[in-house]
């Protein structure tokens, strides 16, 4: 299992929360601010990474077309990907599930939250 | 399981939702109301993703079916992941720092015991066991008489994820901000190491926690004799029926004398008079009373 979790999100507060629980957990943040400097992120660590955190509105490359293209993509297509929307967006969820978002979080969402999810996702407390 | 996404149902009907709160008082006593639908729907939700479900109902048939164990923990861990803190409820922690743990440890001298039992019973990702251990280390520092070794932390949760983050001892920065009010602030300095944005707890701190994985509808007897359990923050969210047992499996426990902790804003069903409050501090304990039943 790779050692690298990418967080894809526009905003660089949640950026930070979010790399600040990888480390918590031992892995390594690898961050990107658009879904299309998330694809160009994939192809120099892809081959390490163990799960995607990808929100869904972004500039450049929303969330749904960096899923669509990452799960088209034979390399990293068996990357889980967790989907990352507000409460307003929960509808969204089923064309991603649809485009092989297997996990996803809501926000607002506490650290705690945050923290567990990725280690029910990863299958750590397993 | 395919997925016709049109047909997902993202929303909760009051049906699921009582199939589901059935399940999930049958599971872990918990006794969540209407009121806590939105829990349910957004927590839920993203388990329908993972199973590849329709609706709620369909999930529901899946943990049904052929008793699915794995959609089982995870709607258990779905449902019960709460918020904690470092110290939380400022009062409680100055009473056992400055009279309980105090007194645990003049008590096993006099009755020469070589041990004092301690149960953090819903640790969550190990601040509350954690913080024990800090002051239970601080006394035994400070008193040269007593032995930290006599002091023995069993601290269990029933979500794997969050007893993994705890067993780890690693924290992010938000987790440590969360908690350490100005009497505490020495701990965080004291026990963690920190690296960057994570603060590891101390290892010998963290070897004397015990983490396991328990359900407190379960016999609690393999924890006997108890001289003090936390259970904080937690039987709020039980049937009354369940708080009622809950109370009188914990009074066949803890041994006479010994104290039991509930959160700040709790307090105990006690048929039995099994327990008496007592002020201890700014705030109160129930005592195991000596000829309760």
């Amino acid at each position: 299992m790779g050692r690298i979790i990418m967080a894809v999100d526009d905003s660089r507060m949640v950026l930070r929360i979010v790399t600040s629980a990888i480390e918590s957990l031992g892995y390594q943040p690898a961050t990107a601010n658009h879904g299309a400097a998330a694809l160009e992120l994939l192809e120099q660590v892809g081959h390490d990474v163990a799960l995607i955190l990808l929100d869904w509105n972004m500039p450049e490359l929303d969330g749904l077309a960096t899923l669509t293209a990452i799960k088209q993509d034979s390399r990293w297509a068996s990357i889980p990907v967790m989907m990352v929307t507000t409460e307003s967006e929960r509808k969204s969820i089923i064309t991603a599930i649809q485009a092989g978002a297997r996990h996803y979080l809501t926000k607002p969402f506490s650290n705690q939250d945050l923290i567990t999810r990725i280690v029910e996702c990863l299958g750590l407390g397993d | 399981m395919t997925v016709a996404g049109a047909s997902l149902g993202l929303n909760m009907t009051d049906g699921e939702f009582e199939l589901f709160q059935a399940y999930i008082e049958r599971e872990c006593a918990m006794k969540l109301g209407i009121d806590k639908k939105y829990l349910f729907e957004s927590r839920l939700a993203r388990l329908l993703a993972e199973h590849g479900c329709e609706s709620f109902t369909d999930l529901y048939r899946t943990l049904r079916s052929a008793d699915n164990a794995s959609v089982r923990d995870r709607i258990i861990d779905a449902i019960t992941t709460h918020e904690t803190l470092w110290f939380r409820d400022d009062q409680s922690w100055m009473a056992l720092q400055e009279h309980t743990i105090p007194e645990l440890a003049r008590e096993a001298a006099k009755a020469k015991r070589s041990t004092i039992k301690i149960w953090s019973a819903a640790c969550s990702t190990g601040q509350e066991p954690y913080s024990l251990a800090m002051l239970i280390d601080q006394f035994c520092r400070k008193n040269t008489g007593s032995n930290v070794g006599q002091f023995t932390i069993t601290a269990t949760d029933i979500s794997p994820s969050a007893l993994f983050v705890a067993k780890s001892g690693r924290y992010d920065a938000i987790s440590m901000s969360r908690g350490f009010g100005a009497n505490w602030e020495h701990m965080r300095v004291t026990y963690f190491a920190r690296q960057g944005n994570i603060s590891t707890i101390d290892s010998k701190l963290q070897e004397r926690v015990l983490f396991k994985r328990f359900n407190l509808q379960d016999s609690f007897a393999p924890f006997a004799p108890l001289d003090l359990v936390l259970l904080r923050n937690v039987a709020i969210y039980f049937s009354e029926t369940f708080k009622r047992d809950l109370f009188v499996r914990l009074a066949s426990v803890i041994r006479p004398g010994g104290l039991l902790v509930l959160g700040s804003t709790e307090a105990i069903v006690d048929d039995g008079h099994s327990f008496s409050p007592e002020r201890i501090g700014g705030t109160y304990c129930y005592r195991r009373s000596a000829n309760g039943r």
